[in-house]
């Protein structure tokens, strides 16, 4: 995934309102990191879907209502980036079979951090539905609702979902601590990167 | 762009034209009446004192991510935008 040049300056933005969507970008930016990380689990390429995000989102202002949230916006075109694109390259390449498991190596820890990087490594097992979830309430402060209108389902669902996530999250961590063990519902096992440095 | 327009409560994973922004259900940024925002403030520092693992966690994931540095992509972002509305009110 790599994002388009930088260029805002062909679509001027109307003056009233710029210094507030700029602010909300602002404040926005770690909270879109830190989605794109939970689901691309990987560094580079969660930026660029930051940068992409942005751009698409400054091309389409127009269709932010003013008096709304733009975070949970930002979300939404971030979440309908990533899986158009995750389509697209499942088209063009396909994964060598057993690439991922085999990097899978574990990373090494620091004694001061053991707790939160055996959270970090069982956080990246989880499935994309729990990754995405956890991420929009428990990290980014998103009500259920919000999180629901991003992800594109009911209510109740993210509420089984978050309820889901967190049990095998504590059944990853409790059971296999530290370990690689998949979880049966993942997609795809985590990289190397996913493990060390996708949160 | 072309503008492909959808209904507010669609969230089709299919689209690429980014949707509009939804109103919130309540106004959760409202300023509270003083007494309630008090008891409020006293629940949730009751609450930190309680914060489950997974919860805590989850934070100082984000604020691992909160202070890192931008990248220098996204400062030329902001930066545009400033040039952008520059030129607007210049107009």
């Amino acid at each position: 995934m790599s994002a388009e040049p930088v260029s805002v300056a062909a679509r001027p933005m109307p003056a009233q309102g710029v210094a507030d969507v700029r602010a909300g970008f602002v404040e926005a930016v770690p909270h879109l990191r830190l989605f794109a990380r939970s689901l691309t689990r990987n560094f580079v390429e969660a930026d660029d879907l930051v940068q992409e995000t942005m751009l698409k989102a400054l091309a389409n202002i127009d269709r932010f209502e003013p008096g709304t949230r733009l975070r949970p916006w930002l979300f939404t075109i971030m979440r309908n980036t990533f899986y158009s694109d995750l389509r697209k390259r499942r088209r063009e390449v396909q994964d060598v079979d057993g690439e991922h498991a085999a990097r899978l190596v574990q990373a090494p820890r620091q004694d001061s951090s053991v707790d939160f990087e055996d959270f970090k490594q069982a956080f990246a097992q989880l499935h994309s539905d729990h990754r995405e979830v956890l991420t929009l309430i428990g990290a980014s402060g998103c009500s259920y609702e919000e999180a629901a209108n991003i992800c594109g389902c009911a209510v109740g669902t993210i509420k089984s979902r978050v309820n889901r996530a967190r049990r095998r999250l504590e059944e990853i961590m409790n059971g296999a601590a530290g370990g690689a063990g998949a979880d049966a519902d993942q997609e795809t096992p985590p990289s190397q990167d996913a493990i060390a440095g996708a949160w | 762009m072309g503008m492909i327009k959808s209904s507010a409560g669609s969230h089709n994973m299919e689209r690429d034209t980014p949707p509009r922004s939804q109103p919130p259900k309540s106004a959760p940024d409202a300023p509270a009446p003083p007494k309630r925002a008090r008891l409020r403030q006293d629940f949730a520092s009751q609450k930190d004192l309680h914060v489950d693992p997974i919860t805590r966690n989850l934070r100082k994931a984000f604020d691992e991510v909160a202070a890192e540095p931008l990248p220098e992509e996204f400062l030329d972002l902001l930066r545009q935008i400033d040039e952008s509305a520059g030129g607007e009110n210049e107009r």
